[in-house]
């Protein structure tokens, strides 16, 4: 034996990748569990806060290595999540470690997203398509597309300087609204434009992950997303009646 | 129908490029978009509430990300997430939060104003958990995943 570190630098990098795209407890803690026994430590005790991780792993029963590491930030990549859970399924016995750790420690291949230009049309295209299902017509349609296309471009540049992602998310908001509320002043599905091109900020994963560890008994990480969701949720309603103030509320019902 | 189909579509494509998915699990996102907006919207034809249809609709997505999941080896959250998306209740939420602000501006009197931005914001709050419980609720039966209360 002896590779101890390596070992336990590679569990712990697993998890740091896996939190911070969002994955669930369960699936962090199933990660972890399955790499560690196909390195041949069936021994690993595990601790998941909701931005830090801590390992215990005893080599044969004589000594516990342990390890803290913490999450710098947490944000949205399935993509990522895929390739972690497949780089797992190849870890074997004799495995060489430390490419591996490199491998995942390249986070800028390893979270390559789509296209900027994408992913703002896409954004537009969806918030859009919503305003269409609950009721808009093509010109409520085309004002979404715009406020939200906006909204979108201005998130990726605001987050990329480090601002606050609450703030962000006010800023954005009350961008969207005063766009989507000017273009739609006098027309009688005017809400309708508000709400849908708002969508993209709606916090579900956060929600979804919260009641996944809920139910699934860890209860500290299940609590904290749930108030992460609640508060990204007022961050978004604290947004849309600032600008509403100034746009006139009885305009807008 | 069509139009309900074509829009489902649209919108579980776009969250899906927008959360990353891998391009493999796009055409699986695609099918329980359709299948969760389709099923909400028969429900709600036969006069059943829209918490319960929503739950139905998240139960049937949370069944078949199971399927997927198994196939494809991708985490259910992948599929479950960007799927889900069409079945988030904004209007209610907007209304909720009209309703709020009017009261808390002059309205002060205005009873019917209150029980209705309650009522929206209850229908939201409701229609949200049943979408997360509906989604978790099918992973529960399978072995690996169950949870023992002591």
């Amino acid at each position: 034996m002896g590779n101890e570190k390596g070992v336990i630098d590679l569990l712990s990098q697993i998890g740091k990748v896996l939190i911070q795209y969002g994955a669930e407890t369960e699936v962090v803690e199933s990660g972890i569990k399955r790499s560690a026994k196909k390195l041949g430590f069936e021994d690993v005790e595990l601790l998941v806060m909701p931005n830090t991780i801590m390992i215990y792993l005893s080599s044969h029963g004589e000594i516990y290595h342990n390890r803290l590491q913490k999450v710098q930030r947490q944000d949205v990549n399935f993509k990522a999540l895929d390739k972690v859970e497949s780089l797992i399924n190849t870890i074997k016995a004799d495995t060489d470690i430390t490419l591996l750790l490199r491998e995942l420690e390249n986070e800028s291949e390893l979270g390559s997203m789509y296209p900027n230009s994408l992913r703002s049309v896409m954004a537009g295209v969806g918030c859009a398509s919503f305003s269409l299902l609950f009721g808009g017509d093509l010109y409520i349609f085309a004002i979404t597309f715009i406020a939200s296309f906006i909204g979108f471009t201005l998130n990726g540049a605001l987050l990329k300087r480090y601002f606050n992602p609450f703030v962000v998310i006010v800023a954005v908001t009350f961008t969207i609204t005063l766009v989507s509320g000017f273009l739609s002043f006098h027309h009688e599905s005017a809400h309708i434009a508000i709400a849908s091109a708002v969508l993209f900020l709606v916090p579900s994963v956060a929600f979804i992950n919260s009641v996944n560890d809920l139910i699934k008994g860890h209860y500290t990480n299940g609590l904290v997303r749930g108030i992460r969701g609640v508060m990204i949720s007022f961050a978004i309603a604290i947004g849309i009646s600032l600008a509403l103030n100034i746009l006139g509320v009885e305009n807008f019902i | 129908m069509i139009q309900a189909t074509f829009l489902a579509l649209l919108i579980s494509v776009s969250f899906a490029i927008l959360f990353n998915a891998p391009k493999r699990s796009l055409l699986p996102i695609i099918f329980l978009g359709i299948v969760a907006v389709l099923v909400r919207k028969q429900m709600l034809e036969y006069n059943f509430s829209l918490e319960f249809s929503t739950f139905v609709a998240s139960f049937a997505i949370g069944l078949f990300c199971i399927f997927f999941s198994s196939k494809q080896n991708i985490p259910i959250l992948v599929y479950a997430i960007s799927s889900s998306i069409v079945l988030v209740p904004t209007i209610n939420a907007y209304k909720a939060m009209i309703g709020l602000i009017q009261i808390s501006t002059h309205q002060i009197m205005d009873q019917e104003l209150i029980v209705h931005s309650l009522h929206y914001s209850l229908k939201t709050w409701l229609v949200f958990g049943a979408i997360a419980i509906g989604i978790v609720l099918p992973t529960q039966f399978i072995g690996k995943y169950r949870f023992k209360i002591l």
